[in-house]
């Protein structure tokens, strides 16, 4: 029998830690308004946060400024975007209301990723060097699972920007750098350096380069064209393989 | 321990002994209860040589059985084919039987089994220890809540319904005669319900799942332990009372003591972690025995909650949860590695002689009774409702969790509940007395633990591929195909780790906070709190590993061929490494190692690929990029292996690709900074990069282009800091030789490369210095540019002035490099190339010599504001660097 007395229940105060989180299953949402409003406090009055009503779900995506709009062009769910929204908030460190650069490459992982630096300028579209909440939203976005409800989608609208074209676009863009929508060879072979190892050779780049682009151009003009880059894709499932499931 | 119960004859010659191992003479060799044999009748009068036997034969015997056990598995994997479809284990288990059957068959006896005692005491620590202290405790404690609801609620319904159904169909009659009541059912449940850790990792480490899969199967195969010792506690003593004593008040106090049990376990881990952490922040002179003090502490925590009759499992996990970190942080380099390869070894020895025995030990017929309905059904319920259990969890769980369980998961989950080790060490505990049909019970777990181990670790891999390749056209993908499908790889893993898809940020923020600002300091050295940049973290935890893992390369390789290699890398890694001191330590000398064997192999293997340069067929290329195209995170990321310390070519990957990035970060920086105009430059540097080119003709260059701007200067580096690897253990032994080490790089590097250059690098000092605790990645860190320049000496602080005379006195004059002399430098460039030998020596000898008090002044350097106005004009810096 094992019914011993080991302490009592203060004691397990330093290490109820580790099993004060047992009832938050997992990433969670639902654990958050608490969470929120004393984060908030700790923070002091946030001045880009409207909406000072806390203690419950749905005034707390009320402290993201123009929530109805980014949900409405992202298609995230509530709970998404106040999940976001507190990356958001950590990633700014000096709580400026804007992420720049230095913020995004702050984070380890981005450093070592061959296209880290790309995707952190995606974020900066046209040279600019502050991303706001729904610019920031808005990149990630395209990444969010296509629906399975998309039936009979008003023509009219545009595009949603997880769609397949979109979720093209985005990867596009990453290798048009000077944005004359066709992958030049030198930039594919940019491209490709950053993504193999350096024990390939310059040549072997280049012949690699030389193929790649060949494979897809089919005007004969030794680019790719958004369209060709399409083209050559088309067998892949872009709807799965550029989408985080985690982002609904 | 190995029980030997045969009489069999004694001993005379060694040889014999050994013979025996192949002949299956083992079992004859007895147990040291036994008296000796009739052979030591003989010996009479002195004797030269004595045979002695009988006073070595346990530990021979083990000594013998875990060499067998290893030199199995070397053998196992003489063959790929044979190990990418079978796992281990069920290897092991084969092997087992068959060597159980020689035994058998030579004495008709089992004279070795797994015994509960060898288990729990000896087997399991180092096994669960070792996951513990591998822990990645981010998606640990991030899927915490999901991983606790299956280890407890899961585990007591596997129990609950496995016993009850059993005991079902016995009531009407399937299974015969029994002499079994409802508590033995649910005795039998209860054992046979937990998933076992030790075939978990065994099987799971094969076959590649996603990292939250693998971290809940793995966080539930640990932490159901604590159920697992409740449940059977309580109906073992229910089953000791006999079913109608058992009252309500006993219930209670069962679900009482599985909290007791459970958190009783857990804190006494956190309390050894603490004490462990705190033991090791004061080890730092008695480096020898440090990671002694790991194991002993980790193995007291897990010896204390067994003798409190509390979770010994979740004690030892928990220690070596907590202490990793603070470990981490305090021990030396040295003894970080050998911590880390000997809990690997530990481990997997463990893991591999578990098995082994396992398959030995149901080599006795005296343990078979065969109930063929019992057995049948057993597996059937255990299976079923673990796939039930993990479906109704999984719904709930789904509803509250942002990374939902898909059916796949699901699927697999279910599948992955192998039952192992434990579940036998347990029903070989039970009372044969209390318990009537022990034997059955044993024999049934035996076939479950095969059945899972052998048959689900065999199929689990199938499944998981057949399930993820849903779709899988048998195609070569197109070249376009396969580099952008990686790109998008690459993309996905980046916005994953940009939108933090593992939340909770909240509470670990708090707990950062409260880490940062109490735990630390008592536990942490205070030159480890100093620096602890995020970013810096994860590219030091990089260098580390990879260095390490390149360190034995390194040795083989050991030739001054590297020196003149174009290796593009280490300025930016020693800068960056620089405000780190007391970790990085020696790291960045194994660093310098490393990439030097990175390069070696480059030389080779390109001088290989010259030749088959021409040959640029589609299969070619496609096997290129197959190869080298750097692959996305998730592919490698393996959280946890207990076999693989690293996987090389990963880390590689990372540096290269973190050199790179911070390359172009910082050329970015500069040229937006500081206002130079990168395209005139790049081509000045250009320049200059094929005038040395032209003077060391005879490097293959097989970096890239994008690297260039660094690469003479780290030559240069290279020539003075790391002229032998030979030399590099040397400095490497000195606890307090790496940051002397920083010190002359940093100098050697101010004085041989013009501001402008250095510039490139330390900019990543200043944004790391450890000074001012934040480490906020400022838009515009200081520019740092400046300040190792030789021409502004002045401004240092006076603490900097002490250290470099000192550093000069241990150089002649003249022949190296110095920092902050006018006169000397001039003679610099010149000298560079004639008396690079030279200066070699110099700097190694200056190397070696304690140059503690450089410390302080390294650290003001780093954080020094730059002083000067302005750059040195362009042209400045190729003058210096023209060639005489």
């Amino acid at each position: 029998m094992l019914f011993l007395k080991v302490g009592g229940e203060e004691r397990w105060g330093s290490g109820s830690w580790l099993l004060a989180r047992p009832l938050a299953f997992g990433p969670r949402v639902t654990g958050r308004p608490r969470l929120q409003s004393r984060r908030r406090e700790r923070l002091g009055p946030p001045g880009s946060t409207p909406g000072s009503a806390m203690g419950s779900r749905s005034s707390h995506a009320a402290l993201i400024p123009d929530v109805e709009n980014i949900r409405r062009e992202t298609g995230f769910s509530q709970a998404s975007l106040l999940r976001l929204y507190h990356r958001f908030r950590a990633l700014d460190r000096s709580k400026k209301g804007y992420l720049s650069r230095a913020d995004l490459q702050q984070i380890g992982a981005l450093a070592v990723n061959p296209l880290g630096d790309r995707i952190i300028d995606s974020f900066f579209p046209d040279g600019s060097q502050r991303v706001d909440f729904s610019g920031f939203v808005r990149v990630l976005a395209h990444f969010r699972p296509i629906d399975d409800d998309t039936g009979v989608r008003d023509p009219k609208q545009p595009e949603p920007l997880n769609s397949r074209t979109n979720k093209l676009r985005f990867a596009f863009q990453l290798y048009d750098l000077d944005q004359d929508g066709k992958i030049s060879r030198h930039e594919m072979l940019q491209v490709l350096r950053l993504m193999v190892g350096v024990q390939v050779t310059e040549e072997q780049l280049e012949s690699i380069t030389d193929r790649t682009v060949q494979e897809a151009d089919e005007d004969g003009d030794g680019a790719v064209s958004f369209l060709e880059f399409t083209k050559s894709l088309e067998k892949m499932d872009i709807e799965q393989k550029m989408s985080i499931r985690i982002l609904k | 321990m190995w029980r030997g119960e045969s009489p069999g004859p004694s001993w005379g010659p060694l040889l014999a002994l050994v013979l025996v191992l192949t002949l299956g003479g083992l079992p004859r060799v007895r147990g040291f209860e036994e008296e000796p044999g009739g052979a030591h009748g003989a010996s009479q009068g002195f004797q030269v040589v004595t045979f002695k036997w009988h006073h070595v034969q346990d530990p021979y015997i083990i000594a013998l059985w875990i060499l067998v056990a290893s030199l199995a598995k070397i053998v196992f994997h003489l063959s790929h084919k044979v190990t990418s479809v079978v796992p281990e284990s069920a290897l092991l288990i084969v092997l087992g039987l068959v060597l159980g059957g020689i035994v058998w068959a030579a004495d008709h006896i089992a004279s070795f089994t797994l015994t509960p005692t060898v288990f729990f005491f000896y087997l399991l620590p180092p096994i669960v220890l070792d996951a513990g202290y591998f822990m990645p405790n981010r998606l640990f404690f991030g899927n915490l809540g999901t991983i606790l609801l299956y280890a407890v609620i899961g585990t007591v319904w596997n129990a609950a319904t496995t016993g009850l159904s059993l005991y079902g169909v016995f009531l009407s009659g399937l299974m015969g005669e029994l002499k079994i009541g409802l508590l033995d059912f649910l005795l039998f449940g209860s054992l046979i319900a937990a998933v076992d850790p030790v075939a978990v990792l065994a099987v799971f480490e094969e076959v590649h799942v996603n990292e939250v899969l693998f971290i809940i199967v793995f966080g539930e195969s640990l932490l159901n332990d604590a159920v697992t010792v409740v449940l059977y506690n309580v109906f073992e003593s229910f089953v000791t009372l006999g079913g109608d004593e058992v009252t309500g008040v006993d219930c209670v106090k069962g679900i009482v003591s599985f909290f007791v049990v459970s958190l009783g376990g857990t804190l006494v881990g956190v309390v050894f972690a603490f004490l462990l952490s705190l033991v090791t922040r004061f080890t730092k002179h008695v480096r020898i025995i440090e990671p002694g003090f790991v194991f002993v502490i980790s193995y007291l925590s897990y010896l204390t909650s067994e003798m409190l009759s509390l979770s010994a499992i979740l004690a030892i996990t928990f220690c070596g949860i907590c202490c990793q970190k603070y470990v981490k942080a305090n021990i030396s380099e040295q003894s970080a590695t050998t911590v880390r390869y000997t809990m690997k070894m530990l481990a997997s020895g463990a893991e591999t002689i578990i098995f082994m025995f396992l398959g030995i030990s149901a080599v006795d017929p005296l343990i078979w009774t065969w109930n063929t309905a019992f057995v049948l059904l057993t597996l059937v319920f255990i299976s079923v409702y673990r796939a039930i259990g993990v479906v109704l969890q999984t719904w709930i769980l789904n509803r509250y969790r942002m990374v939902q369980l898909e059916p796949i998961d699901q699927v697999v989950m279910s599948y992955g509940g192998l039952r192992g080790a434990v579940a036998y060490a347990l029903v070989v505990l039970l009372d044969e007395n209390k318990v009537k049909e022990k034997n059955l019970f044993v024999s049934t777990t035996i076939i479950v633990v095969f059945f899972t181990v052998i048959f689900q670790g065999l199929t689990i891999k199938p499944l998981v591929q057949w399930l993820k390749v849903k779709r899988s056209e048998q195609r070569e993908p197109k070249l376009n195909e396969k580099l952008h499908g990686r790109a998008f790889d690459h993309i996905l893993s980046a916005i994953e780790d940009i939108s933090g898809q593992i939340g909770h940020n909240y509470l670990r923020d708090k707990w950062s906070n409260f880490d940062r600002k109490f735990l630390s300091k008592v536990l942490m050295r205070r030159s480890a709190q100093k620096s602890r940049d995020r970013i810096l973290n994860v590219f030091h935890e990089l260098n580390l590993k990879d260095a390490i893992s390149y360190v034995a390369e390194g040795e083989r390789r050991g030739s001054l061929a590297f020196i003149r290699s174009p290796s593009t890398d280490n300025m930016v890694n020693v800068d960056f490494s620089t405000p780190r001191p007391s970790t990085v330590e020696a790291s960045v000398s194994y660093l310098l190692r490393e990439n030097v064997s990175a390069v070696c192999l480059d030389m080779q293997s390109l001088e290989q690929r010259r030749r088959s340069i021409r040959d640029t067929e589609d299969m070619v290329t496609h096997h290129t990029l197959q190869q080298y195209l750097y692959k996305p995170r998730q592919e490698y990321k393996h959280l946890y292996s207990r076999h693989e310390l690293t996987p090389n070519e990963n880390e590689k990957q990372d540096k290269e690709i973190f050199h790179r990035t911070m390359r172009k970060r910082l050329e970015s920086f500069k040229s937006a900074k500081l206002g130079i105009n990168q395209n005139k430059k790049a081509a000045k540097l250009y320049k200059r990069e094929r005038a040395q080119k032209r003077r060391n003709s005879s490097i293959p260059n097989g970096k890239l282009p994008v690297e260039s701007p660094v690469h003479n200067f780290t030559i240069k580096e290279k020539d003075l800091e790391l002229s032998d690897p030979e030399e590099a253990p040397d400095y490497e032994a000195e606890t307090s030789g790496g940051i002397e080490f920083l010190a002359s790089v940093t100098k050697d590097t101010a004085s041989d490369s013009p501001a402008g250059d250095t510039g490139s690098d330390t900019p990543l000092i200043g944004h790391s210095s450890p000074r001012g605790g934040s480490p906020a990645v400022s838009q515009q860190p200081p520019l740092p540019a400046r300040l190792p320049r030789p021409h502004a000496p002045s401004p240092a602080p006076p603490e900097n002035a002490a250290p470099v005379p000192a550093a000069r006195s241990s150089r002649e004059p003249g022949a190296g490099p110095t920092q902050g002399a006018g006169p000397e430098r001039r003679a610099l460039p010149g000298a560079h190339a004639r008396s690079a030998a030279a200066r070699r020596v110099h700097s190694r000898r200056s190397f070696q010599r304690p140059r503690a008090r450089r410390r302080p002044a390294l650290l003001k350097l780093a954080s020094l504001q730059p002083p000067g106005p302005a750059e040195l004009p362009p042209h400045a810096l190729e003058q210096e660097e023209t060639p005489l």
